[in-house]
């Protein structure tokens, strides 16, 4: 397929989501719906990867790019940012320590324990 | 020279010619002087600002050009499936784990959010800025949109949070004797996204294949969590 084929896919897959989320009841914004349903689409081998890979690499090479606009609208926020710069990042900061520390001692726990029975199994075995 | 770049910025080639001068100038920069704080998308951001200011030139005539690149964040959403893909073998080997951990890194992330902002006194439109910021860009905006956030403090917050995972990220690794490849892949994708994601690759290749893969989930997950939680803490 050539790579404007991709884009297409990509795109039609895009509108669907976004389609699909207008419905009230679904919780998920319209390209989160569309991501889910490009992996349901690969993972029952509709679409296959070569079939969406470069134009897929694309979008995600240049992700960085595509929000700056959107950062840039912040200079119509000047005011809160400047009332509230600060305890912004008094939020951030120890959150997203939290966070890493969280989900981290979370799964070195969970592996632990599977470790453990799968040891215990072994015994088991011997 | 002035009246060349107003007329100029009236057209949407100026927006577009702007925001991709400007990453490319970041870019430059990141590679001479690689401080997370010096992150291009910042940088970028910060000179389009200047700029727009220094030559008087309004938002609405800049995103004429700019909506068109972040239009682009849409498909790059539905993009991110690919990677999730590629990566869906460790996630069967260890599905009950990664979804877990990371289920409860992302409940962590919006009750600390919730409990801190308002302890602080925030404006209830902020702190739902801020509750996705731990997952990628585009999703974290498209939720705070759905929840009643600032699309633009979200975008920007997502990035400080990922520095903020990026640089006290291995040392915490080190302190709480997290030692596992997996979680320390975990624990850096599911907290501070694309940008702990490429910390975690200097950690090792296993620490970068699940990180990635956390970005997709923990984003998908927020996305469900985040107005479930909201409408329970608000």
């Amino acid at each position: 397929m050539g790579v404007l084929g991709e884009f297409l896919l990509i795109s039609l897959v895009t509108t669907a989501g976004v389609l699909i989320a207008t419905i009230p009841l679904l919780p998920f914004p319209g390209t989160v719906t569309g991501m889910l349903i490009m992996l349901i689409l690969l993972l029952t081998n509709i679409i296959k990867v070569k079939q969406i890979s470069r134009a897929s690499d694309f979008f995600s090479s240049f992700l960085p790019l595509f929000f700056i606009p959107l950062i840039v609208n912040i200079t119509s926020e000047q005011e809160l940012l400047s009332r509230y710069g600060i305890k912004l990042l008094i939020v951030i900061i120890p959150t997203t320590i939290t966070t890493l520390i969280a989900t981290g001692l979370t799964a070195k726990l969970l592996l632990y324990l599977t470790e453990k029975k799968r040891n215990k199994a072994g015994e088991g075995d011997g | 020279m002035a009246d060349l770049i107003q007329t100029f910025s009236e057209t949407p080639m100026f927006g577009l010619v702007l925001t991709l001068t400007a990453y490319a100038v970041g870019q430059k920069i990141y590679i001479k002087l690689p401080v997370s704080f010096f992150h291009p998308v910042l940088t970028a951001s910060a000179l389009i600002i200047l700029f727009l200011f220094f030559f008087d030139i309004s938002l609405d005539d800049y995103q004429n050009g700019g909506r068109m690149i972040s239009f682009m964040l849409g498909p790059a959403t539905v993009s991110l499936a690919l990677p999730l893909y590629k990566k869906i073998d460790i996630l069967k080997s260890h599905f009950l784990i990664i979804l877990t951990a990371i289920t409860v890194g992302t409940i962590t992330s919006i009750i600390s959010v919730t409990l801190i902002s308002k302890t602080l006194n925030l404006p209830s439109e902020l702190t739902l800025s801020l509750i996705p910021k731990s997952v990628t860009t585009p999703i974290a905006v498209e939720t705070a949109e759905k929840i009643g956030g600032l699309p633009s403090i979200t975008a920007l917050s997502v990035i400080f949070t990922g520095i903020t995972g990026a640089v006290t990220g291995p040392a915490l690794l080190k302190l709480f004797r997290i030692k596992s490849p997996t979680a320390k892949g975990l624990a850096l994708g599911t907290a501070s996204h694309a940008i702990g994601t490429s910390r975690a690759l200097e950690l090792g290749q296993t620490e970068g294949a699940i990180s990635s893969l956390s970005i997709g989930l923990a984003g998908i997950i927020t996305a469900i969590a985040a107005p479930i939680l909201v409408r329970i803490l608000f």
